[in-house]
C-alpha cells in the first residue's frame, strides 16, 4: 500500500499572467481527511484543479500513484469531484447524468440505483439541472462524485450554495465517507466548516500554504445581537479590531454586527460583544475576505 | 482510445445539440427551400430546366452547410470550457482525447444524420423531375457529407482557440461570411480590376474550400462554361474532368486534416486554449499535451 495517495509537487501555477499558486507541497494518506481553508482568491479552486490535472503547471502531481496528466484516466478513476458550483450539462436531465457519469466509471445497474436512492433524488430524475434548486444541485453533485465509491473525494468549497439542512446533510455523508476510509481533500472559505473533523487543518493564502493550521492571521466576524442601544463596547474591542458594519438586519429587532480583527485574539473580542449587554443570536466566522 | 467512453460522449454532444433546437430548425429551413426551389415551376421558363434546378438546389447547400457546421462546430468547446463543465467532463476516467473525438463523433453524427434525412426527402423531388441520375445524387450526398465534415472541423477548431463562447460564434460567423460572401466578391472585384488570368483565378478559388465544394459538384453536373466560367473551364481543358475532381477532392481533404489537427491542438488538454499556455506557464508544449 502506497504510504500517501496523494502527492504534489506544485512548483508554480500560472494563470493570465498572475501567479496563482507556488512552492507548494501537499501529501495526503489514504483515509485521511484534509481541510483547506483560506481567504477568497487564495488559490483553493487552483490548487484543487491544479490537483486534478485540470491546470497547467510547473510541477507534478500523482493520485494513487498516477501522474494525473500522463495518465489521467488511470488517476481520476480514483477520484470522485465535487466542483465549488455545479457544473451539470444543461440539455441534460438529472437521470441522464447519472447514467452517462456511470458508463463513464463503469458504474453497475444497482449501484447506480443505489446512489440515486441514497441522495433522495429520484424524484428529480427526469429534471433539467436548471429546475433545481442550488442545494438540489450540489446534492445531485455529491450523489455523481460518490458513483462507484472512489477511494479520493475532492471538494471545492462544497457549502458554498447550500441552506443549514443540506449541510447537515453533506457532513453526514462525508463522516460516513470518512469512517469507511475514503479520503477526504477540502476546500472551504467558511470557518464553520470545522465541524468536519480533519485530520489537518491547512491555511493558504496567496497562492501558497502559509501554516499548518487552519488559522488565518485576520478574520471577520459577523454577529446576530439583540442590542443595547448604546455602542460603549465598541471602545473596549481587543487592539486591531474594527467594526465593519454595525446595522439593523431588516428581519426583526436584531442587528448585523460585522467586526474584522487578529484571529489570536478572537474570543476575546467575542466576550466584549456579550459583556457590552448585547444578546448574541448566532455568530459566523468569516474569512478576511468573507461577505460584509 | 476506448469505444465506450467515445459513445457516451457522443451520445452526450448529440443529445444536446438536438435539445438546443436550432440544428434541426436550421435543416429544417434548408431543405424547405430545396422542397420549394424544386416545386416552384420554374421548368416551363425557358431555359431553367432541373438540370438548373438542381445547380441552384447544391448552390443552396453549398450555402447552408457550411453555416450549420461552423456554427455546431463552435459550440463544441468553448462554452462548456467557459462555464467549467468540460473540466467536470476530464475528472471523470477519461482521456482528453476521448473527449475530443467523442464530442466530434456526437456532433458529426446529427449533423450527418438530419442531412441524410432532409436528402432523402428532396431525392423524391430529384427524381421526379429528373435532374440526373441516382448515382450522382449519392455522389453529391457524399460531397455533402465531407463538406459538413470539414466546416464542423472549422468550427472546433475555432472554438477550442477561443477563451469564451460569445468569441467562439463571432469567429464562427466571421469564418462563415469569409467563405460565403467575402472571398466571392474579392475574387469578382481582383478578377475586374486586376485582369487575373484563368489559371490564378483557378488556384484563387480552390484556397476556399466552399468553393472547391461548388466548383467540384458543378463540373459533375455540366461541363457548360456559362456556368463553370473561364477558371472552371480551363482546369477542365488542363486537367480533365477527372484530374478536376481529384485536385479538388485533394484540397478538401487537405482543408478538412488541417481543421481537424488545428481543433486537436486547441483543445491540448481540453483545459484552456493552447495559446494561452505558453505565455503564462513556460511549459513545455510535451508537458501540456
Amino acid at each position: 500500500m502506497r504510504a500517501f495517495i496523494i502527492e504534489a509537487e506544485i512548483r508554480r501555477v500560472v494563470l493570465g499572467g498572475r501567479v496563482v499558486l507556488r512552492d507548494m507541497g501537499l501529501q495526503v494518506r489514504p483515509g485521511e481527511t484534509v481541510v483547506i481553508g483560506g481567504p477568497n482568491g487564495a488559490g483553493k479552486t487552483s490548487l484543487l484543479r491544479a490537483i486534478l490535472g485540470l491546470l497547467p503547471m510547473e510541477g507534478t502531481v500523482r493520485i494513487g500513484g498516477h501522474d494525473v496528466r500522463r495518465a489521467h484516466r488511470a488517476a481520476m478513476t480514483q477520484v470522485g469531484y465535487v466542483p465549488q458550483a455545479p457544473a451539470l450539462f444543461p440539455e441534460m436531465t438529472v437521470g441522464e447524468h447519472f447514467r452517462l457519469l456511470a458508463a463513464l466509471r463503469g458504474v453497475g445497474a444497482s449501484a447506480l440505483s443505489e446512489a440515486v436512492r441514497a441522495f433522495g433524488v429520484s424524484t428529480y430524475l427526469n429534471a433539467y439541472p436548471g429546475t433545481l434548486s442550488g442545494g438540489w444541485l450540489q446534492r445531485v453533485s455529491l450523489a455523481l462524485a460518490l458513483l462507484g465509491d472512489p477511494p479520493v473525494l475532492i471538494l471545492d468549497e462544497p457549502t458554498a450554495h447550500l441552506d443549514r439542512t443540506t449541510r447537515d446533510l453533506l457532513w453526514e455523508v462525508l463522516r460516513q465517507k470518512q469512517a469507511q476510509g475514503v479520503t477526504i481533500l477540502m476546500t472551504t472559505h467558511r470557518l464553520e466548516d470545522r465541524v468536519l473533523e480533519a485530520d489537518r487543518n491547512l491555511w493558504l493564502e496567496d497562492g501558497r500554504l502559509v501554516s499548518e493550521t487552519f488559522e488565518p492571521r485576520w478574520v471577520r466576524l459577523k454577529a446576530w445581537v439583540l442590542r443595547r442601544p448604546d455602542e460603549d463596547w465598541v471602545r473596549h474591542l481587543p487592539p486591531d479590531w474594527q467594526v465593519l458594519r454595525l446595522a439593523p438586519d431588516g428581519l426583526g429587532d436584531s442587528t448585523c454586527v460585522v467586526l474584522r480583527g487578529p484571529w489570536a485574539s478572537r474570543w476575546q473580542a467575542v466576550q466584549t460583544l456579550q459583556a457590552g449587554g448585547n444578546v448574541v443570536i448566532r455568530i459566523d466566522w468569516l474569512s478576511d475576505e468573507g461577505e460584509a | 482510445m476506448r469505444w465506450t467512453v467515445l459513445r457516451w460522449v457522443a451520445w452526450k454532444e448529440a443529445r444536446q445539440l438536438l435539445r438546443q433546437r436550432w440544428v434541426p430548425v436550421g435543416y429544417a429551413v434548408l431543405f424547405g427551400l430545396g422542397l420549394l426551389l424544386w416545386n416552384a415551376r420554374l421548368f416551363p421558363v425557358g431555359w431553367f430546366g432541373p438540370h438548373r434546378v438542381a445547380i441552384a438546389y447544391f448552390q443552396l447547400l453549398a450555402f447552408g452547410l457550411p453555416w450549420l457546421g461552423l456554427l455546431a462546430g463552435a459550440q463544441a468547446i468553448a462554452p462548456e470550457r467557459e462555464t467549467g463543465r468540460l473540466a467536470y467532463l476530464l475528472t471523470q476516467p477519461v482521456e482528453p482525447s476521448e473527449v475530443f473525438w467523442g464530442k466530434a463523433l456526437g456532433r458529426f453524427g446529427i449533423l450527418a444524420g438530419l442531412f441524410l434525412v432532409g436528402q432523402g426527402i428532396t431525392a423524391l423531388a430529384f427524381l421526379r423531375h429528373g435532374g440526373g441520375s441516382v448515382g450522382m445524387y449519392g455522389l453529391f450526398t457524399a460531397a455533402g457529407l465531407g463538406l459538413i465534415f470539414l466546416a464542423l472541423g472549422l468550427g472546433v477548431a475555432v472554438s477550442a482557440w477561443s477563451p469564451t463562447q460569445a468569441r467562439a460564434t463571432g469567429g464562427a460567423l466571421g469564418l462563415s461570411l469569409m467563405f460565403l460572401l467575402v472571398s466571392d466578391l474579392v475574387l469578382l472585384t481582383a478578377a475586374l480590376f486586376l485582369r487575373l488570368s484563368a489559371p490564378t483565378l483557378f488556384f484563387l478559388t480552390t484556397l476556399n474550400p466552399v468553393q472547391s465544394f461548388r466548383v467540384l459538384a458543378l463540373s459533375t453536373l455540366t461541363d457548360r462554361l456559362d456556368i463553370l466560367g473561364p477558371a472552371v473551364g480551363w482546369a477542365l481543358a488542363q486537367l480533365g474532368t477527372s484530374g478536376l475532381r481529384l485536385l479538388l477532392t485533394g484540397s478538401l481533404l487537405v482543408w478538412t486534416g488541417t481543421a481537424w489537427a488545428l481543433a486537436r491542438v486547441g483543445f491540448g488538454f481540453g483545459d484552456r486554449p493552447a495559446w494561452r499556455l505558453k505565455p503564462s506557464t513556460g511549459v513545455s508544449e510535451a508537458e501540456v499535451t
